[in-house]
């Protein structure tokens, strides 16, 4: 029994102020591609339950990223297709790795973020979950594989609750889940592991029908009219205190 | 899309939630028939509600719904969709809508739309309007699959109730059986009054910028309009809700709750894209912000530009002054109520005897690019190693910078106020000391996260990064904390001590420990006799009989981390004497490495080993920090020595610890470095925001006041800090420059020879004969080392030196032979041998001449850091003696850095009388201080007359001579300085003076080298600082040059603008011109040598009764 788990390279997300929309096109003054801060947890999770795991990556990694795939311990790096994830439909991205699980074989949990870290997408754990027909558990703060059952902890709407479930089951880590925060602690093994390769697997040896371009408009959020600066005083808060008071019962 | 189902969602009191109302009010508007999808509950209440707001049906899903298997809910949601035959799901942006959503989408091969603002149908079909990048993209899709679900972040629609509706039909779903089980009840966090964010009409926003009393006014606030009746509550940014201000759960924003409140008062918030997308469906934005250019002001609709907590104040004021009767009863009762409620958890400090309010922490923000330029382009410590290449070294510098600026800025002042805590008792004795909150994590994740292995060579488990990386490495970490950061550095140097003179059990396991974190490392010198004097140290060391354990006693004072609770175990280094010691003094001194509980071969610690805490210190500063008294009453030890029974006869103990010590002063230096670069950022930052009076530049172009940065002398002090502090980067950086290119040769040299050794095709008889010389070798070259220590003991006895010197000349002869034997089984063998010896010398040597650097490091560094914080508290004016203004803590907390690890006076002497004295050589002859010199006037040489540099360099060559002439005289290296000695002493070179007055000439002239030892290690410091910041100048020049030539930048360089650029040249420059960098007293030195030594000294003459300077 193994696990899988899902690393995908977004853009840093402190770049996101620069971002702009131009002829259609996502263009940015400074863009860094950065691992997906969701599934750097989601890894670490898994990790922590102490199961053996491949890591499935969408698209192409770089050198730093693929080391430190390794260095996270996993047993296998797979790049999968060509795009990274940002550039693909969700329903695409979940089929690919839906596919890729199924030819592992004993794959029994699929770990990944609850979030695109850039993009802002988060449906990515519910599409593949279903596409691989598991049960799904999002925003889990721990995890732990006993007797072929998980025992987890979840973040819900109204809190948090403890859940024990048969496998396989499919997880997302939540924001707040600081279980073994990267890099790791094993980053002596860097040097044994940088001449280690992934294997690379392309949508027709998974069986998965690329999707049609999308045809999504793009543009700016309008923006929001400049008002003038006035100075903090009697009369400014007099003005905010009227603006409170509307809205007594 | 035809038709359309609604999942839909209750609120805490099972009314139907709005969002749901809201997603059917605009399947009203778009005329689209729609079914809800609900848990079952108060039927009638909700299917009056939902007929109400024109559902067209209602499908109760019985059974655990509300503790749900979303693979179960999700499969009964596709089962209604396939009967009722609907192409569209939707739902708000809950997390359980959004797993059912996806999930639904999944399981009918549909598509999914997340973060949905709009639906609209157009001529070629149905749109759909959402957002991504947090906001700042807006997406319009077509629908091209037969089932699509979407998401709602926001309707746009308001919720209207229908007076009369007819009756909905409902129906029942059942979703019983599954194998999932739920384990306790679902833990509710903690939250702030008032109604759910999302669900308010009004909403106090908080930012990092009112800090904690603002948050505590904005509560106050949101009492009073719950009094009045208004639906309101309070969220805040991330830095409010990490700093624990407020609930975690409060937290607005991209990676909290977006909330669409009529009305949001954003008080000291900045409005970053993060936070921003939260807010901005809002109806009306208030911001109140002190900098009128922060990003919300632009978009607020009434933007305030004011100080956030006075605002909040009179907001208050004014609010309760119009509170009716009825109003003001309320607000009592609910404030009452409040009292009588228990504290909350969380966000109480656990660990202090009164309760501490969390304080709001200033931010913390590295310079990444500067640590990124110094290191890349300056002194290039990626070209040195092939296994640590720009490529993976840039990006760890970032990820240290990212845990110092949160994991370790976090609640830093009020674990300042906390302090840590001692628990005296006999039940407390093995754990004594608690840190305050948020050490112990930030501790853990340091270790977690690999850092602690950056240090420890591979060959040991480490990771082995260039000295330089570290440097700045440790540079982040004590800009985040100084406390946590000396805690890794003691664990790293006692982890540097057993590497160099550990036992195999010492490097097999205790290494290990340390650098995962398990183990603290401390360092055990002082005691209350014996501070700078080391040779006074009492703690005695005894073998216990037929052991190599000895038993320690003694008691050792001003421990820093001595006993804490972030680390399983204490790895105690300890200097000892060993009672059968015949030597005095510094001589007799022992290293022990004495764990706090005992360790077995596995590395686990068992029994306690009686090192007991007697009490913490109580400090100045560094008040975090656990700093203890420590008895080692009894405690088992083992010897720090490759040679027990050689160490029970001739202690090295001091050597020992000597490379730990000057690991501490070079780490100490770099502490007190970060302390004034991020003082530096800090203090440029205010200056830029706070407006005072007019600037001259500004006169005429500007009607208000100007940023403080704009008069003149603010920029001038703003250069002196920021050119202060780069020099004492740069000074380090020369010192591990060295080591690293020396480590390098050394191991690039010893491969190539271990490779031709494994090439030469030795026959078995062969490796057996030079395996026995070998032994022989270690044995005579131990011999002789322990004899030259010897040379020092007996340098008084001369018979006894005779002695030695014969059997130093016996063992050399011996030596050599063992050498010719050598060559007569393989004359390429003892090449071989030679060349790798070769290597090791000149590493040596290497190791010499850096050690020149590590007085000036730690002496230079952190005085200048003390007249950097001291400037930059005067550059805030008032607010910078206030404690939350981070300067004033990291003042109190760097003074003791100029006294730890030597005194900056002792690192004075010793740069005066060892370091640059004329007998001071390597191996090959060379004299480190002229070395040092030669190496400065050769990059004069080549620099002399480049353009932007010339005055510069010529200064600095002006400068070295100076140096020189001064060094000379006080050495009397040259037989001129030894006649002008005389000259002055004496009267005359040929003068004859007897053996009384030769002795009081000799006192007098050692008094007059020792008053201005630290003068002259000022003035050596800073010439070569000066020499480290042109090297940044020209660098950041040639960089500008290529630009100037068209040369396209590399990506990753691109970060080094031109006015950074330009920015390293005008430092440079300004350290040499300015005399608050660089002193002028070197050019002036004889005067300060021969005449203002206060020398003879009455306490009399300073002080009529000394017992008013006297200190207890």
């Amino acid at each position: 029994m193994q696990a899988a788990c899902v690393m995908r390279r977004t853009y840093n997300p402190r770049d996101l102020s620069s971002l702009k929309i131009a002829d259609n096109a996502i263009v940015a003054d400074r863009v860094e591609l950065v691992k997906n801060d969701g599934d750097v947890r989601a890894i670490q999770l898994v990790k922590s339950s102490g199961t053996p795991f491949q890591i499935l990556a969408v698209g192409d990694l770089d050198d730093v990223t693929r080391v430190h795939c390794f260095v996270y311990g996993a047993q296998e790096v797979w790049e999968l297709g060509e795009s990274r994830s940002h550039r693909l439909p969700e329903p695409l991205v979940a089929r690919m790795l839906a596919a890729q699980v199924k030819k592992l074989g004993d794959v029994q949990v699929l770990g990944l973020g609850s979030v695109e870290q850039d993009t802002g997408r988060d449906t990515l754990p519910g599409l593949v979950a279903a596409a691989l027909g598991w049960e799904l558990f999002s925003n889990v703060l721990s995890l732990r594989i006993e007797d072929q059952r998980a025992h987890l902890t979840q973040v819900t709407d109204q809190g948090t609750q403890e859940i024990d479930v048969p496998l396989p089951v499919c997880v997302s880590a939540d924001e707040s889940c600081t279980v073994g925060r990267d890099p790791s602690d094993e980053y002596d093994l860097i040097e044994k592991l940088e001449k280690r390769g992934s294997r690379k697997t392309t949508l027709a040896e998974m069986g998965v029908a690329a999707a049609a371009a999308s045809a999504s408009e793009l543009a700016n959020p309008p923006e929001r009219q400049a008002q003038p600066v006035v100075a903090s005083g009697p009369d400014s808060v007099s003005r905010v205190a009227e603006m409170l008071r509307r809205f007594q019962a | 899309m035809k038709s359309v189902l609604i999942i839909g969602e209750r609120d805490a009191s099972g009314a139907v939630q709005n969002a749901t109302l809201e997603l059917l009010a605009l399947t009203q508007a778009r005329k689209l028939p729609a079914d809800v999808v609900m848990e079952d509950g108060d039927r009638p209440r909700l299917l009056q509600t939902l007929s109400a707001h024109g559902a067209n049906r209602v499908w109760f899903l019985t059974g655990n719904v509300s503790r749900y298997s979303a693979r179960k809910l999700a499969c009964a949601i596709d089962a209604i969709c396939q009967k009722i035959g609907v192409d569209s799901l939707w739902g708000s942006s809950s997390l359980r809508s959004r797993d059912l959503l996806s999930y639904c989408a999944g399981l009918a091969g549909g598509d999914v739309i997340g973060a949905v603002r709009g639906v609209e149908h157009g001529p070629a079909g149905w749109i759909i309007t959402s957002e991504a990048y947090a906001g700042r993209v807006v997406r319009r899709d077509r629908p091209s699959a037969r089932f699509t679900s979407l998401a709602f972040a926001s309707t746009g629609v308001a919720a209207t109730a229908r007076e009369s509706a007819a009756a909905v039909a409902a129906e029942s779903f059942d979703v019983n059986g599954s194998d999932v089980r739920f384990v306790g009840d679902v833990v509710v966090p903690e939250r702030e009054e008032g109604v759910q964010l999302k669900d308010a009409d009004v909403v106090l926003d908080v930012g990092a910028g009112v800090g904690a009393k603002g948050v505590i006014e904005a509560k106050k606030l949101l009492s009073l309009l719950l009094a009045t009746g208004a639906r309101a509550s309070i969220g805040g940014t991330r830095v409010v809700t990490d700093a624990a201000l407020l609930p975690r759960a409060t937290q607005i924003g991209v990676s909290g709750i977006p909330v669409s409140a009529k009305l949001v008062v954003a008080v000291g918030v900045s409005g970053a894209p993060q936070h921003w997308v939260g807010i901005k469906d809002c109806g009306s934005i208030v911001a109140v912000n002190t900098d009128a250019e922060a990003p919300l002001m632009r978009m607020a609709d009434v933007p305030i530009h004011g100080d956030g907590l006075a605002f909040l104040k009179e907001l208050g004021a004014l609010m309760t002054a119009g509170l009716t009767d009825a109003q003001k009863a309320a607000l009592k009762q609910a404030t009452e109520a409040k009292r009588a409620r228990p504290a909350a958890t969380g966000t109480v400090a656990p660990m202090s005897a009164e309760p501490v309010e969390p304080l709001s922490d200033a931010p913390l923000k590295v310079d990444v690019r500067s640590l990124e330029f110094d290191a890349f382009h300056v002194y290039k410590v990626d070209r040195l190693d092939p296994a640590w290449n720009r490529e993976k070294l840039a990006p760890l510098l970032r990820k240290v910078a990212t845990y110092a600026e949160s994991s370790l800025n976090r609640g830093k002042r009020t674990a300042e106020e906390i302090h840590c805590r001692f628990l005296p008792g006999e039940e407390n004795e093995q754990q004594a000391v608690v840190t305050p909150p948020g050490l112990k994590e930030a501790f853990q994740e340091y270790y977690r996260s690999g850092f602690g292995r950056f240090f420890v060579p591979r060959r040991f488990g480490g990771l082995e990064v260039p000295h330089g990386f570290l440097d700045l490495v440790s540079e982040i970490v004590n800009a985040g904390s100084v406390t946590m950061g000396t805690a890794f550095e003691l664990t790293q140097g006692a982890s540097l001590i057993l590497q160099n003179f550990g036992n195999e059990w010492m490097k097999d396991v205790l290494i290990p420990g340390l650098y995962d974190g398990r183990f603290q490392g401390t360092m055990c010198l002082t005691e209350p006799q014996a501070g700078s004097d080391l040779g006074a140290v009492a703690t005695t060391a005894e073998r216990i009989d037929g052991s190599e354990l000895f038993t320690i006693n003694g008691t050792k004072i001003f421990i820093t981390a001595g006993d804490h609770d972030m680390a399983e175990n204490f790895v105690h280094i300890v200097l000892a004497k060993i009672k059968s010691i015949s030597q005095r003094g510094t001589r007799a001194i022992s290293l022990f490495v004495v764990p706090k509980f005992w360790i077995d071969e596995e590395g686990r610690s068992g029994e306690f080993n009686r090192v007991f805490t007697q009490s913490i210190e109580h400090k100045h500063g560094m008040t975090t920090s656990p700093t203890t008294v420590l008895k080692f009453d009894g405690a088992r030890g083992l010897l720090i020595a490759p040679d027990l029974e050689d160490e029970v006869l001739q202690p090295s103990g001091m050597k020992a610890m000597f490379f730990m010590m000057n690991y501490m002063r070079h780490e100490t230096g770099t502490a007190a470095r970060a302390q004034a670069m991020a003082t530096c950022l800090d203090t440029l930052i205010y200056n830029t925001e706070r407006t005072q009076g007019q600037a001259v530049i500004d006169r005429g172009r500007l009607k208000g006041p100007s940023p403080i940065f704009h008069h003149a002398s603010q920029k001038k002090v703003l250069l002196d800090m920021f050119a202060r502090t780069l020099a004492g980067r740069g000074l380090t950086l020369r010192l591990t420059e060295i080591r690293d290119a020396s480590d390098r040769a050394l191991e690039h040299e010893l491969e190539a020879v271990a490779k031709e050794m494994q090439a030469l095709g030795l026959s078995s008889e062969q490796q057996r004969r030079i395996a026995e010389i070998e032994k022989s070798v270690t044995a005579v070259d131990r011999r002789l080392g322990k004899a030259e220590v010897g040379r020092l003991t007996f340098r008084k006895d001369p018979a006894a030196l005779a002695a030695l010197e014969r059997e130093q000349t016996i063992l050399r002869r011996e030596r050599d032979a063992l050498r010719a034997a050598l060559g007569t089984v393989s004359p390429a063998y003892r090449d071989l041998r030679d060349r790798a010896a070769q290597a090791r010398r000149d590493k040596a040597d290497e190791e010499t001449y850096a050690s020149i650097y590590t007085s000036l490091v730690k002496a230079q560094v952190t005085d200048d850091n003390i007249r950097t914080l001291n400037e930059g508290m005067n550059a805030y004016g008032g607010i910078g003696f206030m404690a939350e203004t981070p300067v004033s803590q990291r003042l109190k907390d760097s003074q003791v850095l100029c006294i730890w690890e030597g005194t900056n006076d002792i690192q004075a002497l010793n740069t005066v009388g060892r370091q640059i004295a004329p007998d001071n050589t390597d191996s090959r002859g060379r004299v480190v201080f002229e070395r040092l010199i030669a190496d400065i006037r050769e990059f004069i040489a080549e620099h002399r007359g480049y353009p932007v540099f010339a005055d510069s360099v010529a200064h600095v060559a002006e400068s070295v001579d100076a140096l020189e002439r001064f060094r000379n005289t006080i050495t009397r290296a040259r037989p001129a300085d030894r006649r002008a000695y005389r000259r002055r002493m004496h009267g005359s070179i040929f003068a004859r003076p007897d053996v009384a007055a030769q002795a009081a000439a000799e006192g007098r002239w050692a008094e007059m080298v020792q008053a201005s030892a630290r003068n002259f290690s000022t003035y050596l410091a800073q010439v070569i600082q000066a020499w480290q910041l042109l090297r940044m100048g020209v660098a950041a020049d040639g960089l500008l040059q290529q630009r100037t030539a068209g040369v396209e930048p590399a990506a990753e360089d691109r970060q080094f603008d031109d006015d950074f650029l330009r920015g390293r040249v005008l430092l440079a420059n300004h350290f040499v011109a300015s005399p608050n960098c660089m002193d002028r007293g070197l050019l002036h030195w004889e005067r300060q040598f021969y005449h203002s030594v206060p020398w003879p000294l009455k306490r009399e003459q300073l002080c009529d009764a000394a017992e008013r300077i006297t200190v207890a």
